[in-house]
């Protein structure tokens, strides 16, 4: 790749020629502050948070969008730009429902004063998101107090129709970072745009979201930088089981929730441990806490036989463990929807061995218990609600904000070993790979991986909806070149 | 102050939207020709002898852009005419149309010959229904007459949005998307009407074009100013005797349109100023009369000419209401994609009635003052970018109509 050199910042800067001003910022340790931007995907230029000044244009220009030239000398930051990021924060919180900026029990918001923590632990604002808003965080950085507009709060309904992904569209700032995930990501296309100037809103194109093609696989809550879209939080009703005598807790904690975690407590790798987290739960009162690599080897040795068993030398092996992507077949591709085979998700398995054998070990009343699943994201959120494998599913945010709350510190606690169902059984690693996704990826192209079983087969995974949608229409016209096709929404 | 008409040169003397009429009156000889020039030479025409600039407002020079449209290689191109005509007090376009529609059509057949485009599409603003009549009774005529080579026009209606007349915001609502400006680069020329390459023109630039190719480039140069060389409609507005449309040579005064065309301001009342340009443009002093009406002698006076609207204001208003109607006007039209525009042009509306309404301070006019630096540098379009450009011009010319609406501030 040719290189392009530029400065930025009075620093001499190499990149690709294809990079953008943010990008080749980023890469050489210089922060410029983004609101809309979304890695992977188109930049959308909307937010004017990442403006800089370009030396010989008139007009601040969008980092996210504006491509290096060579020679080109960028500054991105000085006392105009700040003031005038300043003022596009001021715009948006004076049309932004709560004004946890300038919160009444602080008195004052001046940014050093600020203490996160104390953020969490405050009941006034309603947010979900407070504490790792980054609305709220820019907020901070520029400074932001007392705004100099009429405050007009937007004023629009909360849509909870869908029982998992929930929305407020008082706390929306327009990013659209949820629309382009919905419809270029997932091509579900749910969300939409209407109305226009000041009465801008993000919303379904139907009534609520219960009614549009929304199949609740949560990857907008993922990407909402506010509180506008977001699963509901149940924190208080799980404390309260935790702490309730004739109800019997078991959670099952998985692995992969600890980059998040780490992240939001600013804890190193090497000071995170899954087994100070099962300790934290049991402070709170979680009678057992499981390991998911139980569950989810038990999970994968059922499905590795269900995909023995159905090899075919004619069409391909469609499996899924997401409630999410059954749903969307049975939208968008009914014709295929009886072939696509259903293993059960970690959780799923969590949920029938503590109601069934585990139960019956302990003497326990499968009534007599509370399932809890803890989990990266809300993926499997839907897939709760809807089987009621597990009764509460909650994520690396409300965990985060639950430990807060009752004042377990992940830096200081001991650590505590999980419970157990047993010895964990020997899964093959191939198979693993096959069955389970680990990030959520934005791109276009499936991923394509030869396993060894049966002689060697093509697999095709299927990592978001827009993958899946891709395959099925293959798979529909008889295109589909592989022996197994797994699907993740 | 004699008219020079170009664009409206059949009006009133042909039965508008009647082929044979603007046949009789040597319509469509300017094609003919065309076709049988070589496509390099009628875009050096254009381009370098004729100095035919753009029309709508940003005077690009119209052979420029068709040139780099037809040096991009793809067998799929397209010419849209921009009739999405919003800009307030402009309404010229609408009279071109409504007067002679088919010197429109022809314009944009030679385009499309000169580009190699087989598509073309009349972006023409909803509200005109009997220009989108019209408009499609001209193509249905010159398909029957066998003129349109191959070339499939069609007219789109728009649906009321003033930024749908920016050319790339036209052509997202054009492929039924949401009307929102995109980023640029690219421009249209190369990746436009469904990512291939397009040429958008204004209604008056096509229907200028037939008069050039049949007359030639040294007669279209010996009128008007040097640098902006033909004639320009402009549409007259306001507190002014005569409400209509006058196309004149270039190089004329300002003064020579208000005051000889346009009649001056009636009751014996006395000019107080003048807004060339459309609502995005800034306001004139009447000593500033003797001003050329071509692009650089407006912008050097930090005018524009832009659609040529001219709306004239006498002195019995004070500028604050002037403000009210063009800040609500942008609060209204704004898309709603940036941040600065969406919310910006709100409170902007917002103070500026509120002063209107006398309950504004001192630091209300501030406010307005922080809008005038902020939004020109952080929005994403043109819209947003000269949303201020009028109030920025009325706070300077005009403070004390700002000053006697104040309240007066608490000691």
């Amino acid at each position: 790749m040719s290189m392009v050199k530029l400065e930025i910042d009075g620093r001499l800067v190499v990149t690709g020629k294809d990079k953008t001003i943010l990008e080749a910022a980023r890469d050489n340790g210089i922060r410029i502050p983004t609101l809309c931007m979304l890695k992977g995907l188109e930049p959308r230029a909307s937010c004017r948070l990442c403006v800089v000044q370009v030396e010989g244009m008139s007009a601040f220009a969008p980092a996210c969008a504006t491509r290096v030239v060579p020679g080109m000398v960028v500054h991105t930051t000085n006392e105009k730009i700040r003031k005038d990021r300043k003022t596009t924060l001021e715009l948006i919180l004076s049309r932004h429902a709560v004004d946890c900026h300038h919160c009444l029990r602080n008195g004052h918001s001046y940014a050093a004063d600020l203490d996160p923590v104390f953020c969490e632990m405050c009941f006034f604002c309603d947010c979900v998101r407070d504490g790792f808003c980054e609305l709220q965080t820019l907020a901070r950085e520029y400074e932001v107090d007392e705004l100099p507009y009429q405050l007009e709060p937007a004023r629009y309904e909360t849509d909870c129709s869908t029982g998992v992904v929930f929305r407020n569209p008082n706390k929306c700032v327009n990013c659209r970072r949820c629309v382009d995930v919905c419809k270029q990501v997932q091509s579900v296309g749910a969300l939409g745009v209407q109305n226009r100037g000041a009465k801008t809103i993000v919303a379904p194109v139907c009534e609520n979201l219960q009614e549009s093609d929304c199949v609740q696989c949560g990857r907008c809550i993922d990407v909402c930088p506010t509180g506008a879209i977001f699963a509901q939080e149940k924190i208080d009703e799980v404390i309260y089981y935790a702490h309730q005598y004739g109800t019997v807790t078991v959670a099952q904690v998985s692995a992969d929730i600890l980059g998040r975690l780490g992240e939001l407590t600013k804890l190193k790798p090497a000071e995170l441990d899954l087994r100070k987290v099962a300790a934290g739960l049991k402070k709170i009162g979680f009678d057992y806490v499981m390991c998911e690599d139980y569950a989810l080897a038990a999970a994968l040795q059922v499905a590795g036989k269900q995909l023995e068993e159905n090899l075919s030398a004619e069409n391909p092996v469609m499996m899924t463990a997401s409630h999410s992507a059954e749903q969307f077949v049975n939208l968008e591709f009914p014709e295929l929807a009886g072939q696509v085979i259903s293993y059960p998700s970690a959780q799923q398995q969590f949920g029938e061995l503590v109601s069934g054998e585990w139960a019956q070990a302990q003497g326990l009343e499968p009534s007599a218990i509370c399932k809890i699943s803890v989990t990266q994201t809300h993926t499997n959120a839907a897939e709760a609600l809807h089987n009621g494998s597990v009764n509460y599913v909650i994520d690396a945010n409300e965990l985060y904000r639950m430990f807060l709350r009752t004042g377990v510190n992940l830096r200081k606690i001991p650590v505590k070993e999980f419970d157990c169902f047993g010895e964990v059984p020997a899964v093959d690693v191939e198979l693993r790979q096959l069955l389970t996704l680990g990030v959520p990826e934005m791109t276009q192209v499936p991923q394509e991986l030869t396993i060894s079983m049966s002689g060697g087969l093509k697999v095709i995974k299927c990592q978001n909806l827009g993958q899946t949608r891709r395959m099925l229409e293959l798979v529909k016209h008889k295109k589909a070149d592989a022996a197994v096709i797994t699907l993740f929404a | 102050m004699q008219e020079t008409r170009i664009a409206l040169r059949n009006m009133g003397k042909i039965i508008p939207g009647r082929i044979d009429d603007y046949i009789a009156a040597g319509g469509y000889e300017a094609l003919k020709k065309a076709r049988l020039t070589d496509r390099m030479e009628l875009l050096e025409l254009l381009e370098r002898s004729g100095r035919l600039r753009g029309r709508g407002g940003a005077a690009f020079n119209t052979g420029m852009k068709w040139s780099s449209a037809f040096a991009v290689d793809s067998k799929e191109k397209y010419i849209i005419c921009n009739a999405d005509e919003g800009e307030p007090g402009t309404y010229k376009d609408r009279v071109i149309i409504e007067s002679d529609p088919h010197t429109v059509i022809e314009g944009m057949l030679i385009g499309a010959y000169a580009i190699g485009a087989d598509t073309g599409y009349i972006y023409c603003r909803g509200e005109y229904a009997k220009s989108i009549e019209l408009l499609n009774k001209a193509i249905a005529q010159v398909e029957e007459a066998g003129l349109g080579g191959g070339v499939k026009l069609s007219v789109a209606a728009g649906a009321g949005s003033y930024v749908c007349g920016e050319e790339t915001a036209l052509l997202e609502s054009l492929e039924g998307k949401r009307g929102e400006p995109r980023l640029k680069p690219p421009y249209p020329t190369t990746s436009g009407f469904r990512g291939k390459p397009t040429v958008v023109n204004n209604v008056e630039t096509f229907a200028t074009v037939p008069c050039i190719v049949e007359k030639g480039a040294a007669w279209f140069r010996s009128l008007g100013a040097d640098s902006y060389p033909g004639t320009k409609v402009f549409s007259l507005s306001g507190d002014v005797v005569n409400k209509t449309c006058f196309e004149l040579p270039t190089d004329v005064t300002l003064r020579q349109v208000v005051e000889d065309c346009g009649g001056g301001v009636p009751d014996g009342k006395k000019l107080k100023a003048i807004q060339v340009g459309g609502s995005s443009c800034a306001f004139l002093l009447p000593e500033q009369l003797d001003t050329a009406m071509d692009f650089d002698s407006m912008r050097a006076v930090d005018a524009a000419l832009g659609s040529g609207a001219i709306l004239v204001i006498d002195d019995s208003h004070n500028m604050v209401d002037i403000m009210v109607a063009i800040t609500s006007f942008f609060a209204h039209e704004s898309c709603g994609k940036c941040t600065p525009c969406r919310e910006g042009t709100y409170h902007m509306a917002q103070v500026t009635q509120k002063i209107a309404d006398g309950q504004g301070t001192g630091k209300d006019l501030e406010l307005l003052k922080r809008f005038v630096e902020y939004l020109p540098a952080n929005c994403f379009c043109p819209l947003g970018q000269s949303a201020a450009i009028a109030l920025a011009s009325a706070i300077k010319l005009f403070p004390q109509d700002f000053a006697v609406r104040l309240q007066k501030e608490d000691e």
